[in-house]
């Protein structure tokens, strides 16, 4: 289940976003992003390495500067 | 000054619409009220119509709105791009009947009443419907406020009374209930086991008849 492989790889869900979170390495999923793609992609996007620093987001829409800023602010 | 909010002006977009919410909620209960009039006059001593209305309160408005946004959280860039009109639900009418030949008597009459309204039925978790919901607007009185109206089984509808606010919009202290699975299975056996009796006390009715 798609659940399964974001808790085993540290993820958990936060409610009040409905995103999957890791802090430790930065990265969110969105619950429409999890609902609409197939394990195979997850995996593959939990493996992948970032760019920066901050936080990568992954959405079906792109999210947007402001966003990403008011997102970034509450997730820490 | 500090700027407002997406949230600030949405509250005061809530209460500049309000009164044509309020306009909406008792012309779509008054239509249903009077629609099921019929119905109502007919029933048993052992059969209910129920007729409930809601005007959605600001705070909860604006949060469904939120909810619906990916990641839940408003584009502060961006304010314009959001508007509680777009919620289907602002003026909610829920009818509640026992037992289900008197429901689907009820859904018959209303979706004749309100032939433009688009459906939305509420399913279980194998896709049986559940109870019918409707959402559409009332040009005589608003042609910016959508209503929802349900019929619901009674039994299933009271239950939802205390499932709202354990589960489905539960207290802070309480997050996670709503995705917890053994609580979804254990709501669906309620929810299963109500439309059981229900289906059960048809039939012995009918065959005492």
């Amino acid at each position: 289940m798609k659940k399964d492989i974001l808790v085993k790889a540290g993820y958990r869900y936060n409610f009040d976003r409905d995103l999957f979170v890791n802090r430790d390495v930065k990265k969110a999923f969105s619950l429409e992003f999890v609902n609409d793609h197939p394990e195979d992609e997850l995996v593959q996007r939990i493996r992948e390495n970032k760019d920066e620093n901050g936080w990568q987001f992954y959405f079906n829409s792109e999210p947007s500067d402001g966003v990403r800023r008011e997102l970034e602010r509450v997730l820490g | 000054m500090p700027e407002r909010t997406v949230e600030d002006l949405l509250r005061a977009e809530y209460f500049r619409f309000l009164p044509e919410v309020r306009k909406v909620a008792w012309q779509v209960e008054t239509e249903i009220r009077y629609r099921t009039l019929s119905i109502l006059r007919d029933l048993s001593d052992y059969e209910q119509l129920v007729v409930r209305v809601r005007v959605k309160e600001c705070e909860s408005a604006i949060k469904s709105l939120q909810r619906r946004q990916e990641g839940s959280i408003f584009d502060p860039d961006h304010p314009a791009d959001y508007s509680l009109l777009s919620l289907p639900d602002l003026a909610a009418i829920r009818v509640l009947v026992f037992p289900r030949a008197r429901l689907l008597a009820c859904d018959e009459i209303l979706r004749r009443s309100f032939p433009k309204w688009a459906p939305d039925p509420i399913l279980d978790d194998r896709g049986t419907t559940l109870a019918y919901k409707y959402t559409g607007f009332c040009p005589e009185v608003s042609d910016m406020v959508r209503a929802e109206y349900q019929v619901v089984p009674l039994l299933i509808g009271l239950f939802w009374e205390v499932e709202h606010s354990t589960m489905y919009k539960p207290h802070p202290s309480l997050k996670g209930v709503g995705g917890d699975s053994d609580m979804r299975r254990l709501r669906n056996e309620v929810e299963k086991a109500l439309s059981r009796f229900e289906a059960g006390f048809e039939g012995f009715v009918q065959n005492r008849e």
